[in-house]
């Protein structure tokens, strides 16, 4: 049994796009869908800021995904169980082969953008099919998400995006395990989770 | 399940993007054809054997990432970062993990492609021509060129497309020894040039600390730079270093992402103020006493001694009365005066005086040191304060902070492109050497890494190997060209047309000089230049030849464009030269080159070879890295070699500027090997210089730009154009490309980034009456783009600006025109730069006519 | 109407058949709507859901308003029709089985619009054989498959009964139970939308007894409109105080129904954050033109109720009709705003403004605010499911003994 989750140090992250990029690679997610945002928090558009030169600027970067929650409101609200939790290390998987594709998990999700559907046929901008061989075939008018690469977990290895990060924002691991780094981090530091008002436990832990 | 193991996928593409002209092309006259959009061979389901490969990206973004490539049934699948041996310096960013899409996408150049006879450059009508008929073509109009006109009659550019043993060495040292005339991009030269001139450039010698150092500061400037940004792979050492309590000053006109992200204190300058700045910190550090005398006197050039009468510096020859050919001083007898008055040579008195020295056996002289004051009393801190629009208070506090250290100024090219862009960079070696910010762990002007490392072959080498094509070995001119060949700027061509072959009313090339061919590989010359003006100066040549990866503008305006393979096509070395991770790096051979690609090696080869000169090429391209192993004093001196980077795909050599802990510790490569902070030859730079005061160039000083002067402030007026033309416009660097590099073929990238926009301040939009997301017309006298406007609060009010990624007509990325079209070509005479800074335009919203 | 000529003639309770030209003619143009329709969702299967005007951020539309908007409709029927029976009161003369077919047809519709919308009509099965019973989705399946078995037996015992076979009281058990379900299905339908924390606009415990009055508001009001039309083309008669009564339970509910939004809008809006950012969505933002047409239809509504000058033919049809778009606006407001208001609000990849999807920037760059709108395949599929309703009726019309028999109530 693990427990594992994300720690992103919202301090440190320069909104390089990397690990969304890294994600679509890894997974090669279909065009138009991004398993991982890297929101702005700033002005209208990305790595824009918000207020006035010289007076109140704002500007920042929040990576989200899925939360892979400990009450994740979408297994609950999925008719067929076609999203359901991992018991062995807690990741909310997709299963696309059952998935009936009636969105009541989009609709049950708190966090925006983290679920998205194949609306057509999944597209590719080339022919060969990029990222891990065993990463899941994606099929047209299912629901798919972040699986924590789940491909590369359930063999020890680590998730496409969190190898990379220029700015060392990243972190995953096992909270089940408190010698983890995650554990640490969330121990020592100040976080900030997403909407904990929703109920929904995320895994996914923001230092602020 | 769907997440277990799935094999096939290989699924014809459903859906194409069009790729702008090419893929529109009507079909005309005989035996034309639209660009083949054919997709590689699928490969068979089933099995999944996986290989992996070392590798590195090329562009020249001052990254040097190092990557794993992925190989699955004979195709590329994926780039992840690789690691390095010391772990700060693992990264990768959004554009190398686009590799393997590149590799395979259809905005590549597949085939050799020609002009369709008859139609218009930039028409987009294409026809297929096999390799045989495109290396004929063009090395027959070739040796036609130079029986008729000489070698100099044909133009090579290269730039930073990529920066390789394969493209940006070898091609150079072929294109120098045949003594081809040259177009350069000129872009960052008014930092680079004055970097060279301060620092020195020395292949062997490290002449700045390496990336990695960062973290050891303390306090961290970082100017004129968007590190989160055009840094990015340079986070890891920016938030070592705060992690270790740095405190982060950045210097800039706007609110970025990196004065969000890095900055305690956002210094927020008016643009092109930088000098003013620095000199104000200067003044505040001499005041309080703070400098450091020490590195002044033994690191500098502070000691020595200038004459009045030629502003040279002192020399024994000078006391011991002998004639000397200005040319040929050297370094060697340059003089100062000791402590007890006498004068030394420089590189053996123990204390030399920095100041109050006035003659010296009756030769009037001046201390650099002297110089230098005197220069900053024209500029008092309340001045260079209210020039900059910096409070004083802040100046003095910076200077404090700055000469306590241990200090790195992060530098890049924010107010290089404005044609006072130079002053900045000289100002601020200047002020490194009098708070001694250099040469010490944690001190030091860092561009992010390592400038200039273990000196892999160039031209210099390969042509004292081999010989050139006029015979003998010329020396090679600052701007890149080899003896006989001419050099011209991107931003000089248009005056050059106009004039009949006129720069600054000097004849170039002399009466007999015409040029006929322009070969460009691995350069975008539509960008940092007037876009226009390169497109109106083109019927200067009657031969354009593209040799490039993808379908970039500049491809669509040649009459010859021949497909180069792509990085994951060939073997390779990375050079070091421009990356910032002290390391070389092994590219192995990951594929074969799709469709008909072939390496810049082979292309260039079999084109020299055609025209006669193959003795000047090197026989295989193993024996290229071979040699450009050898050629390196510091791989040979190590043992370093191809067959040892085959076996462990990466390794750092050991640098002599390594201090104890091994951390490179860079140093000056001038010829004092000291900080050159005052010239005593100021040479222009530009090969047709224009009038220009040796006297103020010699030091830093301050002039306010020469369009892009906004407000009335110190007594500099605003510029005519300021007041016609309200807004200035600058580019700065997209996350999702290099320059043009990778602004096509990314797709991935352009889910994210999907379409150009103008930035502006809520203020300017609103007196304009513009809103987030409408399109708007962006002009001046010069030209003029449609696209749509982004509101960014982090805009100075009168400033714009957008990221450089998207392309003209070709690529097609603008709703009309282009942004490229509104640059100027001005240069300050002594300083040959793209100033595309100077850039005044207004705005307004687009009504479709 | 058409069949005016014909309904001249006396209807006969024992007749099973009504109508002639006009009607076939109208089964027949229902029956092509139904085959356009069923074409149009061909395309959407072959071509995808993107055809459709729903993006991952607005990931229900259309469909699922009219699905939600049709379950209303159908209990409204069946409540007018059976809580006379089940409370043993006086009815309101002979309408129960139209209004239970009209029911009927309303959920089979309903559950059409499920079906439509689904990515994977093939993997229905798996609802029964991987059933997650914490899913409100689920319950929905259930219940409404019951319901609409519930109606069917409460309309073939009504008949029976009427034919002098069951026991009364059977048939007022029966009636019981489906009054029940009928208030079942609306909650049930309530919860697939405001059990989600995460959804600001959805989640209020008032969600299911609003459905409910709001189901009253549209059953009531489509039953009037149905037997005003129906007498008026003579298949059945009907005592004007029928319809008196009918048109007074209309304001009723409609008053309710308003009171529920009053003080849904207040508790949301009195609070501040996130909720009076829905208030002021409806009131003032993207949605103002379909809340501020939901109260003046539904003012309007009451108003002829309420005024009897008023309770003219003319007037009552009319309020019906507004009745019914108001609960469409209703209904608009619920679906789109639970997506207007992302929870993350915050500049994202390749999108400009709010909207992250390409039908929001579409609305958006027709001058509208809305993060959906429906596309034009959208429309026609919709079409095509009320061609198949007014076929399924019609049919009903034509070829059930739906016609008051005189002793019925
Ligand atoms: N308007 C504007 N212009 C600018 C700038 C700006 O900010 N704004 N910035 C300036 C700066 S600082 C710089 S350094 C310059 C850089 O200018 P360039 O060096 O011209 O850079 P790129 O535009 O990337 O063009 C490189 C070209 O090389 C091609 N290429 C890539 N790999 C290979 C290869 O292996 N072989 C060959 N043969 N070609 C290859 C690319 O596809 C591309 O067409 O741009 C300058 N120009
Ligand atoms: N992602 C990415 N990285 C790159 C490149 C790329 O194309 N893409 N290109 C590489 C190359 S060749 C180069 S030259 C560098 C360029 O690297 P940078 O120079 O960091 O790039 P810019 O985006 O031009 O950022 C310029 C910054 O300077 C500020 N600025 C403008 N005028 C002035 C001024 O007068 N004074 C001061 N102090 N600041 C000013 C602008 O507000 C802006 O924040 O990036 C390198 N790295
Ligand atoms: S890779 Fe790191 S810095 Fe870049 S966007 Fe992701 S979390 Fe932020
Ligand atoms: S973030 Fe959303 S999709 Fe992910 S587990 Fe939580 S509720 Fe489910
Ligand atoms: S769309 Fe798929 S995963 Fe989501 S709730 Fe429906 S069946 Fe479950
Ligand atoms: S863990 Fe894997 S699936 Fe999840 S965001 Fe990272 S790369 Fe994507
Ligand atoms: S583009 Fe630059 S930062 Fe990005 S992977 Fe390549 S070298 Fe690294
Ligand atoms: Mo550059």
């Amino acid at each position: 049994m693990a427990h594992y989750g994300m720690v992103i140090d919202a301090k440190r992250c320069v909104g390089c796009q990397t690990c969304a990029v890294a994600c679509k690679q890894a997974n090669n997610v279909p065009e138009g869908n991004f398993w991982n945002r890297v929101y702005t928090d700033g002005g209208k558009s990305i790595d824009t800021a918000s207020g006035t030169f010289g007076v109140d600027n704002h500007l920042s970067f929040l990576p989200v995904s899925c939360q892979h929650c400990e009450e994740p409101a979408c297994i609950k609200a999925c008719p067929v169980g076609a999203t359901y939790k991992d018991p062995e290390t807690g990741i909310v998987r997709q299963d696309y082969d059952k998935c009936i594709g009636c969105r009541m998990c989009m609709a049950a999700c708190p966090y925006t953008g983290v679920r998205s559907f194949n609306w057509e046929e999944p597209k590719h901008a080339v022919d060969v099919r990029l990222g891990d061989a065993d990463a899941p075939k994606h099929q047209k008018h299912v629901v798919e998400k972040c699986t924590l690469c789940y491909q590369r977990v359930a063999k020890g290895e680590t998730p496409g995006c969190m190898v990379l990060c220029p700015a060392r924002a990243r972190h995953w691991g096992d909270f089940d395990d408190p010698e983890s780094e995650v554990s640490k981090l969330v121990l020592e530091r100040e976080y900030m989770q997403l909407l904990p008002e929703a109920g929904t436990k995320p895994s996914v832990y923001y230092l602020v | 399940m769907a997440e277990t193991i799935k094999t096939g996928g290989l699924t014809r593409r459903s859906f194409l993007k069009t790729t702008g002209a090419v893929a529109g092309a009507a079909v005309l006259g005989g035996g034309a054809v639209a660009v083949a959009r054919s997709a590689p061979a699928v490969a068979d389901e089933g099995q999944s054997a996986e290989r992996i490969c070392s590798g590195i990206c090329h562009g020249g973004c001052v990254g040097g990432c190092r990557f794993n490539w992925t190989v699955r049934d004979g195709y590329v699948v994926k780039s992840e970062m690789a690691p390095y041996p010391n772990e700060a310096y693992n990264r990768i960013c959004s554009k190398g993990l686009s590799h393997a899409q590149r590799t395979y996408s259809e905005d590549r150049i597949k085939y050799p492609m020609r002009r369709v006879e008859g139609t218009e450059r930039g028409a987009g009508e294409w026809e297929r021509i096999s390799w045989d008929e495109a290396i004929e073509e063009v090395s027959t109009k070739w040796k036609g060129y130079i029986r008729d006109y000489g070698l100099e009659s044909i133009f090579f550019s290269q730039s930073s497309g990529n920066v390789s043993m394969q493209n940006a060495a070898y091609l150079n040292a072929i294109s120098g020894a045949m003594g081809f005339s040259t177009i350069a991009q000129q872009a960052d030269q008014a930092g680079v040039q004055t970097i060279i001139k301060m620092m020195g450039w020395q292949a062997p010698i490290v002449t700045c600390n390496e990336g990695a150092d960062i973290a050891n500061a303390k306090k961290l400037f970082i100017f004129g730079c968007n590190a989160a940004l055009s840094l990015v792979q340079s986070s890891s050492h920016i938030y070592a270093a705060k992690d270790n309590g740095c405190k982060v000053y950045a210097i800039d006109p706007n609110y970025t992402p990196t004065v969000a992200k890095y900055s305690d204190y956002h210094i927020a300058l008016r643009p092109a103020t930088d000098a003013m700045v620095f000199m104000g910190m200067m003044q505040a550090i001499i005041e309080e006493g703070l400098q450091d005398d020490e590195f002044l006197k033994t690191k500098s050039v502070a000691p020595f001694l200038v004459k009045r009468s030629d502003g040279l510096f002192l020399r024994q020859e000078d006391l011991d009365g002998i004639e000397v050919d200005p040319s040929k001083i050297g370094p060697d007898t340059i003089l100062v005066v000791g402590e007890d008055g006498v004068p030394a040579l420089a590189s053996e008195a123990a204390n030399p005086a920095l100041s109050g020295i006035k003659e010296v056996g009756g030769i009037k002289v001046d201390t650099v040191y002297d110089l230098m004051l005197k220069r900053l009393s024209e500029y008092p801190i309340d001045m260079c304060a209210e020039v900059s629009g910096i409070e004083a208070d802040m100046i003095r506090q910076m200077g404090r902070d700055y000469a306590e250290g241990p200090s790195t100024v992060l530098f890049q090219f924010g107010p290089d492109h404005y044609t006072n862009g130079h002053t900045g960079y000289m100002a601020l070696f200047a002020l490194a050497s009098v708070a001694g910010q250099m040469q010490k762990p944690g001190a030091g002007i860092s561009q992010g890494g390592i400038i200039s490392s273990m000196g892999l072959a160039g031209a210099m080498d390969w042509i004292g190997k081999v010989g050139s094509a006029a015979g003998e070995a010329g020396a090679m001119s600052d701007i890149g060209v080899m003896e006989g060949g001419v050099a011209l700027a991107g931003c000089q061509l248009q005056e050059f047309k106009e004039t009949g072959g006129y720069i600054n009313g000097q004849k170039v090339g002399g009466d007999d000089f015409h040029p006929k061919s322009w070969w460009i590989a691995g350069q975008n010359p539509l960008q940092t230049t007037s876009r226009k003006s390169i497109l109106d100066s083109l019927d200067l040549f009657e031969l354009i030849v593209v040799e490039d990866t993808v379908w970039n503008e500049m491809a669509y305006y040649a009459d010859i464009v021949l497909p180069v393979a792509y990085y994951t096509e060939y073997e390779d070395v990375s050079n070091g030269v421009a990356f910032s991770a002290p390391y070389i790096v092994h590219q192995e051979k990951c594929i074969e080159p799709l469709f008909e690609g072939l390496t810049d090696y082979e292309i260039s080869t079999r084109l020299i070879d055609a025209i006669g000169y193959g003795h000047l090429t090197c026989p295989s391209y193993e024996e290229w890295l071979e040699f450009s192993f050898e050629a390196s004093p510091v791989c040979s001196a190590q043992g370093i070699t191809l067959e040892k980077i085959r076996e462990v795909q990466v390794i750092k050599p050991r640098y002599p500027e390594e201090n104890e802990d091994g951390i490179i510790i860079g140093k000056p490569a001038t010829p004092t090997g000291r900080v050159e902070f005052l010239q005593e030859n100021p040479v222009p730079t530009n090969p047709w210089p224009g009038e220009f005061d040796p006297e103020t160039e010699r030091i830093f000083y301050w002039i306010p730009p020469e369009e892009s002067w906004v407000e009335s402030v110190g007594g500099f007026e605003a510029t005519e154009a300021s007041k016609k033309y309200p807004l200035s416009f600058h580019w700065r660097r997209s996350r999702f490309a290099t320059h043009t590099n990778f602004s096509v073929g990314c797709h991935w990238l352009d889910e994210i980034d999907t379409e150009p926009f103008i930035y502006i301040s809520p203020s300017a939009a609103s007196d304009r009456g513009i809103s987030d997301g409408d399109v708007v017309r962006v002009y001046n006298d010069r030209g003029y783009c449609v696209l749509r406007a982004h509101i960014d609060g982090g805009c100075r009010p009168w400033m714009i600006y957008s990221t450089q990624r998207a392309q003209g007509s070709g690529v097609g990325d603008y709703i009309e025109g282009s942004l490229g079209d509104l640059s100027s070509n001005v240069s300050h005479p002594y300083i040959l730069n793209a100033n595309f800074s100077e850039c005044q335009v207004e705005i307004e919203k687009y009504e479709e006519a | 109407m058409s069949e005016n000529v014909r309904a001249a003639r006396p209807a006969k309770a024992s007749a099973v058949q009504f109508g002639g030209r006009g009607l076939n003619v109208g089964i027949a143009a229902a029956a092509a709507v139904t085959v356009i329709g069923l074409a149009l969702w061909g395309i959407q299967l072959a071509q995808g859901l993107a055809v459709t005007n729903m993006r991952s951020l607005d990931s229900w539309g259309l469909y699922i308003t009219s699905f939600m908007f049709l379950v209303g409709l159908s209990a409204g029927g069946l409540i007018i029709s059976s809580v006379p029976r089940a409370f043993g009161i006086s009815g309101f003369g002979g309408i129960s089985k139209v209004a239970v077919w009209s029911s009927i047809c309303c959920t089979v519709l309903a559950i059409g619009f499920v079906v439509i919308d689904l990515g994977q009509p093939l993997r229905l099965w798996e609802l029964f054989a991987y059933s997650n019973m914490t899913s409100p989705l689920m319950w929905d399946i259930i219940v409404l498959s019951t319901y609409l078995i519930l109606s069917i037996v409460y309309l073939w015992a009504t008949m029976r009964h009427e034919k002098g076979k069951g026991s009364a009281q059977a048939l007022r058990v029966i009636s019981v139970i489906a009054l029940v379900t009928a208030i079942l299905v609306h909650s049930v339908t309530a919860w697939v939308f405001g059990l989600h924390a995460g959804r600001a606009m959805w989640h209020t415990a008032l969600l299911a007894p609003w459905f409910v009055s709001s189901a009253l508001v549209c059953g009531t009001a489509l039953v009037l409109a149905v037997v005003i039309g129906l007498r008026k083309a003579g298949y059945m008669r009907l005592d004007q105080s029928h319809v008196v009564k009918m048109v007074k339970l209309l304001g009723v509910f409609v008053l309710v129904d308003l009171y529920f939004f009053g003080c849904d809008l207040l508790t949301e809006g009195y609070s501040g954050g996130h909720g009076a950012e829905v208030v002021s969505m409806l009131t003032s933002g993207a949605l103002a033109p379909f809340f501020w047409t939901e109260i003046v239809l539904c003012v309007f509504a009451a108003v002829v109720a309420f005024v009897p000058l008023l309770r003219r033919n003319g007037f009552i049809v009319a309020a019906a009709i507004a009745s019914i778009i108001a609960i469409f606006c209703k209904r608009v407001q619920l679906l789109v705003g639970g997506f207007q208001l992302p929870n993350i609000d915050l500049a994202s990849a390749g999108a400009f403004g709010p909207a992250l999807t390409d039908a929001g920037a579409a609305t958006q760059s027709l001058g509208g605010s809305m993060v959906y709108f429906p596309s034009p395949l959208e429309f026609g599929v919709l079409l095509g499911v009320l061609g198949l309703g007014t076929l399924l009726f019609m049919l009903g019309i034509k070829y059930l003994p739906l016609k008051p028999v005189e002793d019925s109530r």
